[in-house]
């Protein structure tokens, strides 16, 4: 069990964290990201078992990036011909069922913290996607907060809504 | 479907097409009918099914499909429907079964298609079922061409070979390349599309003159690596690209045909050192063996197989993506899409690719981000009736004849932009949806790889 300041402290990074991608602060956003952080989001498949369907490494995932690839993607968001996201998409983030565990096999003080996404996307004039899933972060404590050295976003639908043009 | 015919809506000799084709349910409804009943339809890659009772699923039109890879090794399709009340006999995507129990009432089929048993066949049929006349509906015509399983609902249609016609020259070229033999990686992405088929298909089989303006952002990136397709690349003034029109509404993309890829794949394969250059030479290699035009060609960029299936692939060292444009009513597609690679490349090729893959044209990748705004939007702006009395225009390169001495290269070869491909590709479309038979195009040109 964590302490009841440690949950606080990482839930208030969390809250901030995803209001940064709701307002499009991307470059602050990826600065909560260390240099050798890796973003992983794996697909999903309808299999006989509950284990099989989060695919692993193995497998062709949706989003394998380093830090240079999500400076990359920010990069091109902020392109004149990004037409995917421009104009804005309008989001809402809601994160909860919020765990925070000390980190097995990490540096001292490291945190494997999970939560459950869910991400309104609302375009142009009628399009709305939602999209719901859970992430595994691990945390490393910074300067009184938190950075991220590693991200797992496991979205629960095998068929996305629509290409993903947003982060989580 | 009402009174217009085909004919009126898809005028290609005038390179004008009516948008209603992409929006009208009446059309639609005869597309599923005249296209996805008649052509042959991209099942799945054999690297997907190793192994007896191996299975995954598709659809072919709306029909939901099951390819698998009976307990005596053949591979088959059914509509993946119990033939009782219609239950979808297997919910999973892909998986190893020797035979399905309908979830329904029992009906239980091998992996032959055969019905075996139904439950309470004494008490309650009093053994009076002919089971042999229930099995489950077999895609009747299935073939592979190079590892690539594709499917026909229609008993009386040409062979695959035929309908591939000059395509499978090109075809070769990725098939023969690959010193392994081609391996799907395991896994498929997903996505939905708010937007017709044939704008994702048609984007495909000849649109390179998007690439500019829709992908500007992704090639720009400092970030990106070398890469022929990029319009901005230092090196993209020595490259000398050409259009492809082929059989059967058939098109290839963005192709070099005086050797400048192979040059391209040296320079980025001294990059990732020894063992790729020599990777790469053997690629080369194998090409000419083939023939020197192949090697000359080495690979397209981007192409569409009429009615739906696209290939991407820019050089051996880069990804083999498959897309499949599946129709879900006229104003939305599924994308189920899968990457192939050299099942011999070195692996930090392997990872290399893979990687490149899902960064660019992939449910999250960078180039199909903006391609689905694209699909989506000349979709729902064309949903009015005052749009639907105009037509697209197809007109670039109307009345150019093919580029000549490139008679090694089978196909109607064009000049780059085009809009040929489109052209072919809709006088295709129109010649099916217009209910005749529209003499499928038998190949006769230069010497193709023996393929059974």
């Amino acid at each position: 069990m964590t302490s009841p300041d440690t949950q606080h402290k990482v839930e208030q990074f969390l809250y901030r964290e995803v209001r940064m991608l709701a307002e499009g602060e991307f470059e602050e956003w990826l600065d909560l990201f260390t240099e050798d952080s890796r973003y992983l989001m794996p697909i999903r498949e309808t299999t006989a078992t509950r284990e099989e369907s989060e695919r692993g490494e193995d497998y062709l995932p949706h989003v394998d990036d380093d830090k240079d690839f999500m400076r990359a993607r920010v990069q091109r968001l902020r392109h004149r011909l990004a037409h995917a996201e421009q104009p804005p998409s309008r989001l809402r983030y809601f994160i909860s069922n919020i765990e925070v565990e000390d980190a097995e096999g990490g540096e001292t003080g490291d945190l494997d913290v999970r939560c459950n996404l869910m991400v309104y996307q609302s375009r142009l004039e009628r399009t709305e996607k939602i999209f719901v899933g859970r992430r595994e972060d691990r945390l490393r404590p910074e300067n009184g907060s938190y950075q991220i050295t590693n991200r797992k976003v496991v979205l629960d639908q095998s068929l996305l809504p629509r290409s993903i043009t947003i982060f989580f | 479907m009402s009174d217009t015919s085909i004919q009126d809506l898809v005028r290609v000799d005038e390179g004008l097409i009516s948008r209603k084709i992409f929006v009208d349910p009446d059309i639609y409804r005869a597309e599923l009918e005249n296209i996805f009943a008649k052509c042959w339809l991209y099942l799945a890659h054999e690297s997907q099914l190793p192994n007896p009772g191996d299975y995954t699923t598709n659809y072919m039109g709306e029909d939901p499909v099951l390819i698998w890879r009976g307990m005596d090794g053949e591979i088959r399709a059914f509509l993946n429907s119990c033939r009782h009340r219609g239950m979808r006999i297997c919910r999973t995507d892909v998986g190893n079964a020797r035979q399905f129990a309908c979830p329904f009432h029992g009906w239980t089929y091998g992996s032959n298609g055969e019905l075996k048993t139904v439950p309470s066949f004494d008490d309650s049929y009093f053994g009076d079922l002919n089971l042999a006349e229930w099995g489950l509906h077999e895609v009747p015509r299935l073939a592979n061409y190079g590892g690539f399983i594709f499917g026909n609902w229609d008993e009386d249609a040409g062979s695959l070979d035929d309908y591939l016609g000059n395509a499978r020259w090109y075809l070769d070229v990725v098939i023969e390349r690959a010193i392994g033999g081609l391996e799907v990686f395991p896994g498929g992405q997903r996505y939905s599309v708010d937007g017709n088929w044939k704008i994702a298909s048609e984007n495909f089989v000849g649109d390179g003159y998007h690439i500019a303006q829709s992908h500007g952002s992704a090639f720009t990136l400092p970030a990106r690596p070398l890469n022929p397709a990029n319009p901005f690349s230092s090196y993209r003034g020595t490259l000398t690209y050409y259009d492809i029109g082929l059989d059967n509404g058939h098109g290839f993309s963005q192709a070099t045909l005086a050797g400048e890829r192979i040059e391209v794949d040296r320079m980025e394969a001294k990059e990732l050192g020894p063992e790729v250059v020599e990777y790469v030479e053997e690629c080369y290699a194998r090409l000419v063996k083939l023939s020197q035009a192949h090697a000359d060609f080495y690979a397209w960029t981007f192409g569409t197989l009429f009615p739906n299936f696209s290939i991407n692939n820019f050089s051996a060292l880069r990804p083999i993506g498959l897309m499949l444009w599946t129709p879900k009513g006229p104003g939305r597609l599924e994308v189920w899409q899968w990457g192939a690679t050299d099942k011999d490349a070195p692996k930090i090729l392997k990872d290399r690719v893979r990687q490149d893959l899902i960064r660019n044209q992939a449910s999250v990748g960078i180039l199909a981000q903006d391609d689905t705004e694209n699909f989506e939007q000349v979709t729902a702006s064309t949903a009015g009736v005052i749009a639907q009395r105009l037509d697209f225009n197809y007109q670039m390169t109307l009345d150019r004849k093919p580029v000549e001495g490139l008679d090694q290269f089978p196909g109607f070869i064009s000049t780059y932009n085009s809009e040929e491909n489109q052209r072919r590709y809709y006088r295709r479309y129109a010649e099916l949806m217009g209910g005749g038979e529209g003499a499928q195009q038998v190949y006769a040109g230069p010497k193709l790889a023996a393929r059974g």
